[in-house]
């Protein structure tokens, strides 16, 4: 069985900095038919205008995996990480017993389009942590994402 | 860090693991869930496939481009939900980058 969920289905929500489109239940957005499919949670398309973004917020209890399709995040939270996520890179947060982290565009000049994923633990109270990878290497990247 | 850095090849015309469980990843992210996360770049043309083990169902996202997902199309920023399928047949239409998530039906909290 397969349901497709056309682009215009996804709710959207736009800002002066940013367009969003949330596929489940998120901030303002409540919808009883999609609280979570399995254990996915949450599935953002984000585009961040640049010199914009998240200010510190907290995560408890969840896995967040933050991918890149363009531009660069700039993320830092309160384990002492302040990093880039560029594009073609992933990054997967345990935010488990709590983290308090911002997410920005690192660029002052381009926006970015990431995606962020959530995605409930197998048991609650983890130690936060996180790990990133490049997808691509520094030639793709440029081949592919401009 | 994992020392590993996948190239274009990795994912060209091919369905590439990203993300797997915590206890069973090998180069690719870990994550504290019974999930796999999987990135394909496709050319035109070309086709995958990715097999549903029974008890797990698929959300797959076209983060760009057009394909067609077992006989259905899909564009931009179109999702689907797949359950109760043995395989996942995509051909590419267009360019398409994709992302797709293997998940269990049922799962620990």
């Amino acid at each position: 069985m397969q349901e497709l969920i056309k682009a215009s289905e996804h709710y959207k929500n736009k800002i002066d900095w940013l367009t969003t489109y949330h596929h489940f239940s998120f901030g303002d957005y409540y919808n009883p038919e999609k609280n979570e499919y399995g254990p996915l949670r949450v599935f953002n398309d984000d585009l961040i205008k640049a010199g914009t973004g998240f200010e510190f917020h907290q995560h408890r209890d969840m896995e967040i995996v933050t991918y890149v399709i363009d531009g660069a995040l700039r993320h830092r939270d309160n384990l002492g990480n302040d990093g880039i996520i560029e594009a073609g890179e992933m990054q997967r947060m345990t935010a488990g017993t709590g983290v308090i982290h911002s997410e920005h565009n690192a660029s002052k000049t381009n926006s970015l389009r990431l995606l962020q994923i959530w995605v409930f633990p197998d048991k609650k109270g983890l130690p936060p942590s996180w790990q990133q990878k490049n997808i691509l290497t520094k030639t793709e990247k440029i081949k592919y994402f401009k | 860090m994992a020392a590993k850095k996948y190239t274009d090849e990795d994912r060209k015309n091919k369905i590439l693991q990203v993300i797997g469980p915590i206890n069973k990843s090998g180069s690719e992210l870990s994550i504290h869930q019974d999930v796999s996360f999987y990135l394909s770049s496709l050319e035109p043309e070309k086709k995958v496939e990715h097999n549903l083990e029974s008890g797990r169902k698929a959300y797959m996202f076209v983060i760009s481009g057009k394909i067609s997902m077992n006989g259905n199309i899909m564009e931009t920023q179109d999702a689907a939900k797949i359950e109760n399928t043995n395989t996942i047949s995509i051909e590419a239409k267009k360019q398409a980058e994709l992302i797709l998530i293997d998940l269990p039906e049922k799962y620990s909290q």
